[in-house]
């Protein structure tokens, strides 16, 4: 080929690529073949290897498929040890999907490490949650009878090593509001959703809607991390000067990377959005478009005359959880809230109140030799305040199969830790009513709590020679049981970034954020995306969104606890009027310097009740308290983000919280960083400080103070509790002083009544 | 403005009373916080140290108040936490019994209460003396109402009360005889009217004999109170010292009490403690009396003059003495129950009229000599009280004080024991027999609530009744009533006009050792707590969750089982042989013999000579010896001895020396110094011991008329000093903790004795029937 034909066909491939590139600018997604690829620890609840046990044991796990995508193929790559004991003739891996059998391995003896690949048709995957089975056949003789449970029997999974790889492709949006739940949760990594603004100024009512947004998706997302971006659009057309969109909507293409939700009101998306849209918007209005250049991704708009009915139509999108309606757009006439404030979140449970265990979630379970665990969670307000005596009553009704060996058990478990056990004793299986345990009140934590039953089944015959039955070990637990809670009050110690963590108070109580203000420190888009992203993180532990939530720039009342968010400009530094920490020019921190050791001496009465009842755990170790140094200096927060809580000023009762950085557009991401469950679950103490690579630091500085329902009688049990010499001190001279008034006053009578009467 | 200083005079005038209250109300709020285990415990441990230091502080004063203080608040939190924490609903029939152990509870935590606002001050006021000039002195009548006891018995109470000093004019005794009224007399039933006549007949000449009034009605009506109301048309005395058939007044009753009448004209009563001289069946039969203060004493000497601080002493239906004006005034003795005393009285308080209690034994009584004698006087008292706060109740009663109100509150409220004691024995079993969860504690909770209450409650009542009360006497004695009591104050609250007045038997005699019919109760009551503690044992290898539960249930199953055994101890009724009970004394006299000159031995004809028999009933021999002024002393021997225990009957003497043998013309006398002086007694010896160093000798008063049985009557019931000299040498206590295994000690051994008796006889029956 001449050297001028190779340098034309150069020129037209350039000529046809730009051109394809204009007029193509991103590809059809749909073509697009995808693949994701993750460990199994991923769908795992711990991060542990997986061992299979004895002759068939077995491990069910979830995976999930967006409905997003079209599923083509997955790959399942498993690192497997096992017993070097298995007969390899008779031991086997099956895989199943869905309950469909999709490969099966020997387990070879000799191998010390087997890698095994299963590839599993498009045809065997559903959208939602798929359920990955892993079952062994595992035997160590080949004719002669053996031990079911014998320990030899074993099969490891590496779950860090094994994967599960989904090829895929994506899937136009299906733009009806019906289909958002499906929409806002791709189930196979982080959701991004960008919030577009219209309006150069950032108002409250804006942080408003956006917060509600950040809320609504976050809730949508449930454990899925959610990924913000706040940008502020502006009509955009194409470069050719011809002063037309390249789509419908007019935005440029760069800010749509992800799903979008577009928000304003009519007057400020007018030249952002087609004129039908436009039109449309006589009300609050809700629609959902599919984006002009790439059709996988949504476009939302949500907007209103008003403001007003911007903030409706936000509260419709958050409250939009059904498949209703089927339409694309909607315009909300009416939100109609129940006015009944004595309305709960989900699963929270109240004192001196009973509940079935279906109401819990917990429906009726039937426990055997393999599926030997059973639980269900309960959200304990994060300000219930018992006493030690108090106790939580589960009236279990049970039943349990006959021919088990006496050392069957239902072990109890709270939040992991075992709490107590059922014997199953009856030869000939039994069923109970009302089975009545105890477990003390102080026993669960403020905040998300899981009452685990676990069946530890054995039967009553075995050894190796012998058919053993196990189909007769099974317990059911039904969801006619119940759980009452004792009548206590209502009383939280503050400052505390674990009960934060825990259970969101007290800046949300009971999904209500009435009584907080969230307060945006400056109008960068890091900034208000970190405040969404605190709310709607919030808000997420009640399952159910802060409609009454206050955001803002400007100023605020002072009878609400404070929520500080951004970067802390230096001309404002008395916002931070009371904090343990400083940040500005000069920066103060108080470090860790001596600890003040108090040995706990354990009473007399403990010790008693320790060698008489025998459950009691040991004395109490040494009480260590922090004695800071705090130090005042130029440097500060550098590339680390900080989050205080300390008593407002004032003496109301409230808290301030504060989440800074030192830094511009820094916050946003260390608070995606900062809500990784590494380090989410890590909150203590009163201050913590964090940075991108997740290295953190907490501590304690300051006093703390007690907060309830401004119930005097709780506050005052529980400080004299903390301070029974306080108690002493008080009860004593009273006594004293009543004793005395009392004589004084008799002698009184006696000289007035017996004036004859000697002494 | 004007009405602005009047509140600030008010507040100034009343501010330790609104700091009081203020405190109060503090107190209790604070009482009911439930603080963490170890603050409940500081403060637990802190008020019973402080209790125990103040404990040996005898003051009545400022330390007492503390003490009532201090434990008050520990009762308080006590039932503050029994209320908020541990009514808990697990099932029907443990929430019954929850709720019946907790009212229990609740109903001893308020007689509690009442009884520390009752016995918070006692006073102790001195007789006042009388003016120089006797013809300002009161006229008093002395009626002695009687209904069916032993003729004898009425003798020695008529005879007392001739002996009492005070002047003739001013003096009438009256005999109310309610057993010779013409429905008696005209009894249909022939043994009866026989009885009654013959007794009547009897009476009206000792009457005559002894210069004493008889008096009788017609018909029974209204029992003692209908007696007394009828006597009053009678008689005209201002005043009116009322004595029951068997309580001897002493000489100077009349001169220790008619003083507070002349002092305050408001005063209607004047109460004196009975004071008794024989043991009742606890006390004989568990072997008690005077090693221990008596039953009474708690009442008399401990609840009546904390009664009087309050100006609620009330008449106790014997020795007291009336206004005879006060009486007129609500139109006699009020009848509609059977306690007329209290019942008259709180009308009298209402009235605005006084009370006063002089803690000074003034008469000497019988009480009950049998279980059965002892349970109809309880029943009485019971069903009076119950009948009272019905028909009478103070929360109701006009123009009371407060502090009386809540005074008659206590009195009667207490006769409901029974109904807690029951729940008490029954309890244990619930739990341990049954399994029913009764009492919602845990082991520390026990620790730090129910133990501090229980030590409060024996500590109060140690401290506010120390010498008048040993540790597990109430609880023996409510035991003791309470299966009986529970069916008569039943009856009372069924049908409130049913109850009866009921004598109480006295100078009853056993002649030998027997097992109380009324002992069946208590064995099924004994079987039932022995069978709870059993299974406790058996539950404790059984359920080894509850064991901290099961164990100090365990303990409450004994301590029931320890009161029972006690209460069977006194069930075994100990032989009674003596009509007149001996009393303990230490006089210092003299063994007198004198040999006459001309003396006859021959009692027929000793007595032909003198033409006479002055007592038919008495023994010849007795009668023989007695001694007359014509007789001339040839020799007269003195021996100095110690009378150590008298009766009527005789007594007993120790002597140093041998006492020579009477001759025949020897007449032997007891030789006593009675202020300025001797008084002799005659005597015969009944027998001799020979102990340690000295000789002990049984004698026999002599008698031959009426004087001389007045001067004995005189010698034995007429020193009043003496029966004082006994209350304080029985006001002993030995503290809380040697009392207390004291009566367990007792408890067990008759207990034990009893149930011994029981199987040796049933064994015997079984050896009969089939031998």
């Amino acid at each position: 080929m001449s050297k001028s034909l190779r340098n034309c066909l150069f020129l037209l491939s350039l000529f046809l690529f730009v051109d394809s590139a204009l007029s193509m600018p991103v590809p059809v997604a749909s073509e697009q073949k995808l693949s994701k690829s993750w460990p199994l620890s991923h769908f795992m609840s711990e991060d542990k290897p997986l061992m299979l046990k004895s002759v068939d044991g077995s491990y069910n796990l979830s995976f999930p498929v967006s409905e997003r995508v079209n599923p083509l193929s997955a790959e399942l790559n498993l690192v497997i040890t096992n017993s070097n004991l298995l007969h390899e003739n008779r031991s086997q891996l099956v895989v199943y999907i869905n309950n469909y059998i999709v490969g099966q391995i020997k387990l070879n003896p000799v191998n010390k490490e087997t890698q095994a690949k299963f590839v599993i048709d498009k045809e065997y995957l559903i959208p939602g949650y798929n359920q990955l089975s892993l079952k062994v056949a595992q035997h160590y003789t080949e004719t002669q009878c053996e031990d079911w449970s014998s320990p030899e029997l074993w099969t490891n999974i590496n779950t860090e090593k094994s994967t599960l790889a989904l090829n895929y492709e994506e899937l136009p949006v299906n733009a009806k509001l019906s289909a958002l739940n499906s929409l806002i949760n791709n189930r196979l990594d982080n959701y991004s959703l960008s919030i577009l603004r219209a309006n150069e100024t950032i108002s409250d009512d804006y942080l408003y809607w956006g917060a509600m947004v950040a809320q609504s998706v976050k809730l949508r997302l449930k454990h899925v991390p959610m990924k913000l971006d706040e940008q502020l659009v502006k009509p955009y057309y194409m470069a050719d000067g011809s002063g037309k969109s390249s789509g419908r909507f007019n935005l440029n293409p760069e800010q749509l990377k992800h799903d979008a939700v577009l928000l304003g009101t009519k007057e400020q998306l007018g030249q952002l959005i087609p004129a039908e849209i436009n039109k449309a918007i006589t009300g609050a209005y809700l629609g959902i478009f599919q984006q002009d250049q790439d059709k996988n991704h949504f476009i939302l708009v949500i907007s209103g005359n008003t403001n007003q009915e911007v903030k409706k139509a936000v509260q419709s999108f958050a409250l939009f959880t059904a498949i209703f309606p089927d339409a694309q757009e909607t315009i909300v006439d009416q939100v109609m809230f129940p006015d009944n404030a004595e309305i709960y979140s989900h699963q929270s449970i109240l004192p001196d109140h009973t509940y079935q265990f279906a109401q819990l979630g917990f429906g009726n379970k039937s426990l055997n030799a393999v599926n030997s665990e059973a639980k269900f969670d309960i959200r304990i307000p994060a300000d219930l305040y018992g006493t030690e005596d108090q106790l939580v009553k589960i009236h279990l009704n049970l039943a349990y199969g006959a021919g088990m060996r006496k050392d069957s058990v239902i072990n109890i478990s709270l939040n992991g830790l075992f709490n107590h056990a059922i014997q199953l004793k009856e030869q000939e299986g039994a069923h109970y009513r009302n089975y009545h345990i105890t477990i003390p009140l102080r026993s669960f934590n403020a905040g998300l709590n899981t009452l685990a039953f676990s069946s530890v089944l054995k039967p009553s015959e075995s050894g190796e020679c012998m058919y053993v039955q196990r189909d007769n070990l099974l317990v059911s637990i039904y969801e006619d049981s119940t759980i009452s809670f004792p009548d206590v009050g209502r009383e939280a110690a503050l400052p505390d970034l674990q009960l934060l963590e825990q259970t969101s108070f007290p800046l949300i109580k009971n999904g209500s954020a009435g009584e907080t203000v969230f307060r945006v420190l400056d109008n960068s888009s890091d900034s208000i995306t970190a405040a969404w992203y605190l709310i709607a993180k919030l808000a997420a532990y009640f399952e159910t969104p802060a409609f009454d939530l206050n955001i803002t720039q400007g100023k605020y009342s002072d009878d609400k606890n404070v929520v500080l968010i951004g970067k802390l400009s230096p001309d404002d530094q008395s916002v931070l009027e009371g904090s343990p920490v400083k940040l500005g020019v000069l920066s103060k921190f108080p470090y860790q310097f001596k600890e003040q050791q108090q040995q706990q001496k354990e009473p007399f009465w403990e010790w008693l009740d320790r060698v008489v009842s025998d459950q009691n755990p040991s004395p109490l170790p040494t009480a260590i308290t922090p004695k800071n140094v705090p130090i005042v200096q130029t440097a500060g927060l550098g590339d680390e983000f900080l989050m205080m809580s300390y008593p407002t000023p004032g003496d109301k009762g409230y808290v301030t919280l504060a989440l800074l950085s030192d830094k511009n557009n820094s916050l946003s991401s260390g608070m995606e960083t900062l809500f990784s469950p590494q380090l989410w679950s890590q909150l203590k103490g009163n201050i913590f400080l964090w940075d991108n690579q997740k290295k953190f630091y907490w501590q304690q500085e300051g006093e703390t103070f007690l907060t309830g329902h401004g119930n005097t009688r709780l506050d005052m049990i529980m400080y004299f509790s903390k301070h029974p010499w306080h108690w002493l001190a008080l009860i004593l001279p009273m006594l004293l002083l009543i004793a005395w008034l009392i004589h004084k006053s008799l002698a009184k009578y006696k000289k007035q009544t017996h004036p004859r009467v000697d002494e | 403005m004007k009405n602005f200083v009047i509140i600030v005079e008010i507040v100034k005038e009343k501010s330790g009373l609104l700091l009081s209250l203020l405190i109060l109300l503090c107190l209790v709020y604070l009482s009911g916080l439930r603080v963490d285990f170890n603050t409940q415990a500081y403060i637990s441990v802190l008020l019973l140290t402080l209790l125990m230091s103040i404990r040996p502080i005898k003051s009545l004063g400022f330390w007492r108040v503390l003490f009532v203080t201090l434990s008050s608040f520990i009762v308080l939190r006590y039932f503050s936490w029994r209320m908020t924490y541990t009514l808990v609903y697990e099932d029907f029939f443990s929430y019954i019994g929850l709720i019946a152990l907790f009212l229990a509870e609740v109903y001893g935590g308020l007689m509690f209460f009442l009884s520390i606002f009752v016995n918070i001050r006692p006073i102790h006021r001195t007789p006042v003396p009388l003016p120089s000039d006797k013809s300002s002195w009161p006229s008093v009548d002395i009626i002695i109402p009687c209904y069916n006891e032993p003729v004898d018995l009425v003798k020695i109470t008529l005879a007392a009360a001739r002996n009492v000093d005070y002047p003739a004019p001013k003096l009438n005794i009256y005999l109310l005889d309610d057993g010779g009224t013409a429905e008696k007399l005209n009894s249909p039933d022939e043994k009866s009217r026989e009885s009654a006549l013959a007794r009547s007949l009897q009476l009206k000449r000792l009457c005559k004999q002894l210069n004493v009034s008889y008096l009788t009605r017609t018909e029974n009506v209204n029992a003692k109170a209908g007696n007394l109301n009828s006597a009053l048309k009678h008689i005209n005395g201002d005043l009116i010292l009322v004595l029951d058939a068997d309580h001897a007044p002493a000489v100077d009753i009349l001169k220790k009490l008619v003083g507070s009448f002349i002092q305050d004209e408001k005063v209607f009563l004047v109460q004196t403690p009975h004071f008794f001289i024989n043991p009742d069946p606890f006390e004989k039969n568990l072997n008690l009396y005077h090693r221990m203060p008596s039953e009474s004493d708690m009442f008399y000497k401990g609840i009546q003059p904390g009664l009087d601080f309050w100006h609620a002493s009330f008449f106790c239906g014997s020795a007291a003495i009336l206004r005879r004006k006060a009486i007129d005034e609500i139109g006699g003795f009020s009848g509609k129950t059977i306690t007329e005393d209290s019942e008259t009285a709180i009308k009298l308080h209402s009235k605005g009229w006084k009370s006063h209690y002089i803690l000074y034994p003034l008469i000497s009584g019988l009480q009950p000599e049998t279980f059965d004698s002892f349970i109809i006087q309880r029943m009485r008292w019971a069903q009076g009280m119950v009948q009272n706060l019905i028909f009478n109740n103070p929360l109701f009663m006009p123009n009371l004080k407060l502090a009386q109100r809540i005074c008659y509150l206590s009195n009667m409220l207490f006769w409901f024991f029974p109904f807690a004691r029951l729940v008490f024995i029954i309890s244990p079993g619930l739990f341990l027999f049954f399994g029913l969860k009764i009492y919602h504690a845990n082991i520390m909770e026990f620790f730090i609530y129910t133990v501090p209450f229980l030590a409060v409650l024996f500590l109060t009542s140690h401290y506010l009744f120390k010498n008048v009360r040993w540790a597990f006497v109430s609880e023996i004695y409510e035991t003791m009533q309470a299966l009986f009591s529970i069916r008569a104050v039943m009856a009372v609250l069924i049908n409130p006009h049913k109850p009866r007045f009921s004598v109480t038997p006295k100078m009853e005699r056993l002649d030998q050792d027997l097992i109380s019919p009324l002992s069946q109760p208590f064995y099924w009551a004994l079987g039932y707590t022995l069978l709870a503690a059993c299974f406790g044992i058996w539950r404790y290898s059984i359920f080894p969750d509850e064991r901290p539960l099961i164990t100090v249930t365990f303990f409450w199953a004994l301590l029931n089982l320890l009161l029972l055994l006690a209460t069977l101890g006194a069930l075994h009724e100990r032989r009674q042989r003596r009509a007149n009970p001996r009393i303990p004394v230490d006089i210092k006299a003299n063994w007198l013999s004198k040999t006459y000159s001309d003396t006859d031995s021959n009692p027929d004809a000793f007595n032909e000579r003198r033409g006479r028999r002055i007592n038919p009933r008495l023994p010849i021999q007795m009668e023989a010896s007695l001694f007359t002024e014509s007789t001339i002393v040839a020799v007269e021997k003195r021996i100095p001895v110690i009378i150590k225990d008298i009766s009527l009957g005789g007594g007993s003497i120790h002597s140093q020396l041998e006492l020579p043998n009477q001759h025949k013309a020897e007449k032997i006398f007891i030789e006593v110094r009675n202020g300025n002086r001797l008084d002799c007694y005659p005597v015969s010896i009944t027998n001799s011991v020979k102990k340690d160093d000295h000789y002990i000798y049984g004698v026999k008063f002599l008698y031959s008329d009426l004087n001389d049985y007045l001067k004995i009557v005189r010698f034995i019931h007429g020193d009043s000093s003496r029966w004082v000299k006994i209350y304080e040498d029985t006001a002993n206590d030995p503290g809380l903790t040697r009392s207390m295994f004291f009566m367990v000690r007792i408890g067990f051994s008759h207990g034990f004795s009893h149930i011994f008796v029981v199987l040796k006889s049933y064994f015997k029956k079984l050896v009969n029937v089939y031998v």
